[in-house]
C-alpha cells in the first residue's frame, strides 16, 4: 500500500510541477489544467486501445494537454479573455472534446499494453512497484529538461515575463508568446501526468479532471511550507515531496475510515490550510515579539 | 549633423466617453546623435506621453516618428527595444526581482535579441558584470548573487540604468529615474547617469521635475506645456538661465 501511495505521489507530482509552471512563475491560476489532466488519459488509453503503442500513446496525451493550453492561451492573449475565464472555457469544452474521443464516458484498457508494463521484471520487486519505476524515470527526465530550460536564455525571458512584464518588453521580449508557451508546457505536463494515472488505473474517465489542481497547487504549497531557500531545482523536487506527503494524508484519512466519496472537501481543506498557514505564521511570530 | 530621431507634426488624440482629448499636438523634434535632453514640465504637460510615443507604448494618431530615415510608428514596443532602453521612475519596474544581479545583467546584456533554447552560460560574464558593477562605487558588485528584489531602491536603480545601458542603445529614456530615491542617493546616481552618458557618448532624454538637475545636466533643455513644447533652449541659451526662468514656464 506504501507502495501504491508513494507511486501515485510520484505522479501526481508531475501535475504539481506542470502547475508550478503557470502558478509560481506566471501567477496563473489556470483552471484548463481540469481538463487537460483527463485529457491527456483519455487520448492516450483510446489511442492504446486502437493499437497505438504506449509510450506513443503518452506523446499523444502530451501533445493533447499542450494543444488544450494552446486554446486558452489565444482566449486570453488574442480574445483578451481573463486567463480565469479561459481556461474554464477550454476546460469545459474538453468535456465535449472527451465525449466525442472516447464516444462513451469511460474507457478501460482491458487487456491492452500500457507504459508502466516497461517498469516490470526487476527481481524480487514488490507488486505495483513499476509505478515508482515510471514515475521516477518520468520526472527524472522532466526536471531535468525544465531545469536546463531555465537555463537558456529563453527560459530566462520566461521567468522575466512572469517576475516584470513591463521590463520585459522594455527589453524586447513578446511577452504573449512566453506566456503561450507556458500554458502549452504546463497543460503538456499535466496531460503527462494525466495519461499515467490512467494508465495505472487502468481505465480513462471524464470525471478524473475534477479537483486535480486542488492536489496540484496543495503539492506545490506543502513543499513551500517544509522546505524554503531553495534553487529552482530543489523547489521542483519540494513538489515531488508534497506530492507524497499529500497522499499520504488521504490515505491515512481512509484508513480512519472517512467515507471516500467526500474525500474533496478534505482535499480542499488541505489546501486552505496550506493558504492560511503564512497568515498564522505571522499571528504566531508577531505575538512572541509584542 | 545628421538627425538620429525625429518626430514631425506629431499628434496624440485620445477619445474619452464625450469628448476627445489632445495629449500632444504640433510636436516636432529632432534629436541628433549625442544628445542630452532635459525635459520639464507640469503634471498633464505630456512628457510621459512624448516617452511613451518614442518607446512605442503609444502611436502617434497623426504625424511621423523617423529613425535613421524609416518611419517607425508602427514598429512595436519590442521591436523598438532593439536600438531603445529606458529606466523606469519606479525602481520595481526596471528589475526581475526574483532573478539575482548577475542575471538580470545578463538578460539585458540580450535587449532586443531573439531569445533562443540556448544555454545562457552566465558564468563567462562573471568578470564582466564585476567591473561594471564596481565602476558604479555603490558595491553593487558585492551583490551579482543576490535577488534584484532584496537590494536598496538605490542599488536597484542604479542596477536599472546598467541593465539599460549595458548594450549601448542609440536612445535612451530617463524617466524621472531619480525621483523616488532619497537625496543624496539620488544625487549619487545622477552623478553616475552623467558620467555613463558621457563616456558612452549617448543620446539621451531624460525627464526631471528637479529644476537644479536640469539646469546642472544636459546640453539642451525642453519644456512642454499642455502638450506642446513651448521652449526648446539650446546648450548656449541653457548657460545663460537660471532657476526662476524655469519656474515662470510652471505658473
Amino acid at each position: 500500500m506504501i507502495i501504491t501511495t508513494v507511486g501515485q505521489g510520484l505522479i501526481m507530482s508531475i501535475l504539481g510541477i506542470g502547475l508550478f509552471l503557470t502558478y509560481r512563475i506566471l501567477d496563473f491560476p489556470d483552471m484548463t489544467t481540469e481538463g487537460s489532466f483527463p485529457l491527456g488519459g483519455v487520448v492516450s488509453v483510446t489511442a492504446i486501445t486502437y493499437g497505438v503503442s504506449p509510450l506513443l500513446a503518452t506523446f499523444l496525451g502530451i501533445l493533447a494537454g499542450s494543444l488544450a493550453g494552446l486554446m486558452t492561451a489565444l482566449l486570453y492573449t488574442k480574445g483578451k479573455i481573463p486567463v480565469l475565464l479561459s481556461g474554464v472555457l477550454v476546460m469545459t469544452s474538453l468535456h465535449s472534446v472527451m465525449l466525442f474521443i472516447m464516444q462513451k464516458a469511460s474507457i478501460s484498457l482491458y487487456h491492452f499494453p500500457h507504459i508502466f508494463e516497461y517498469g516490470r521484471g526487476i527481481k524480487g520487486a514488490p507488486s505495483q512497484f513499476e509505478l515508482i519505476v515510471i514515475g521516477v524515470v518520468a520526472l527524472t527526465i522532466l526536471i531535468g529538461l525544465i531545469t536546463y530550460f531555465f537555463q537558456t536564455d529563453l527560459g530566462q525571458a520566461y521567468v522575466v515575463t512572469g517576475d516584470n512584464e513591463v521590463m520585459a518588453r522594455a527589453m524586447g521580449i513578446q511577452t504573449n508568446r512566453m506566456k503561450t508557451l507556458g500554458l502549452m508546457l504546463s497543460n503538456g505536463i499535466v496531460a503527462l501526468s494525466g495519461s499515467l494515472m490512467a494508465q495505472s488505473e487502468g481505465y480513462a474517465s471524464l470525471n478524473k479532471g475534477i479537483g486535480v489542481i486542488v492536489i496540484g497547487l496543495a503539492s506545490i504549497l506543502i513543499g513551500e511550507m517544509l522546505f524554503q531557500e531553495l534553487n529552482f531545482t530543489e523547489r521542483l523536487l519540494a513538489v515531488v515531496v508534497g506530492s507524497i506527503i499529500y497522499q499520504c494524508v488521504i490515505i491515512t484519512l481512509i484508513k480512519l475510515g472517512v467515507n471516500t466519496n467526500y474525500l474533496k472537501i478534505f482535499s480542499s481543506g488541505i489546501l486552505t490550510m496550506c493558504l492560511l498557514f503564512p497568515m498564522f505564521q505571522k499571528k504566531v511570530k508577531g505575538g512572541m515579539f509584542v | 549633423m545628421k538627425p538620429l530621431l525625429s518626430i514631425k507634426e506629431g499628434e496624440v488624440m485620445v477619445q474619452t466617453d464625450h469628448s476627445t482629448k489632445k495629449l500632444l499636438t504640433n510636436l516636432e523634434l529632432t534629436i541628433y546623435p549625442e544628445d542630452f535632453i532635459v525635459v520639464l514640465g507640469g503634471n498633464g504637460a505630456g512628457k510621459s506621453t512624448l516617452f511613451n510615443v518614442l518607446s512605442g507604448n503609444l502611436r502617434l494618431t497623426a504625424g511621423d516618428i523617423v529613425y535613421q530615415d524609416q518611419s517607425i510608428n508602427h514598429l512595436s514596443e519590442e521591436k523598438r527595444a532593439t536600438f531603445l532602453s529606458r529606466v523606469f521612475q519606479d525602481p520595481k519596474m526596471g528589475t526581475a526581482p526574483r532573478l539575482t544581479v548577475s542575471e538580470n545583467l545578463l538578460f539585458s546584456k540580450k535587449r532586443g535579441e531573439k531569445r533562443r533554447f540556448k544555454r545562457r552560460k552566465i558564468k563567462d560574464y562573471q568578470q564582466e558584470f564585476y567591473d561594471v558593477t564596481k565602476s558604479l562605487g555603490n558595491h553593487l558588485e558585492t551583490h551579482l548573487d543576490t535577488p534584484a528584489g532584496q537590494l536598496s531602491g538605490g542599488q536597484r536603480q542604479s542596477l536599472s540604468l546598467l541593465m539599460a545601458t549595458i548594450r549601448r542603445p542609440d536612445l535612451l529614456l530617463l524617466d524621472e529615474h531619480t525621483a523616488a530615491l532619497d537625496p543624496k542617493t539620488s544625487e549619487q546616481l545622477m552623478a553616475i547617469t552623467n558620467q555613463k552618458i558621457q563616456e558612452d557618448k549617448l543620446t539621451c532624454l531624460m525627464i526631471t521635475h528637479h529644476m537644479e538637475d536640469a539646469l546642472k545636466y544636459g546640453n539642451r533643455l525642453l519644456v512642454l506645456k499642455e502638450g506642446e513644447i513651448v521652449a526648446d533652449f539650446s546648450e548656449k541659451e541653457k548657460e545663460n538661465l537660471e532657476k526662476k526662468d524655469l519656474l515662470s514656464f510652471f505658473y
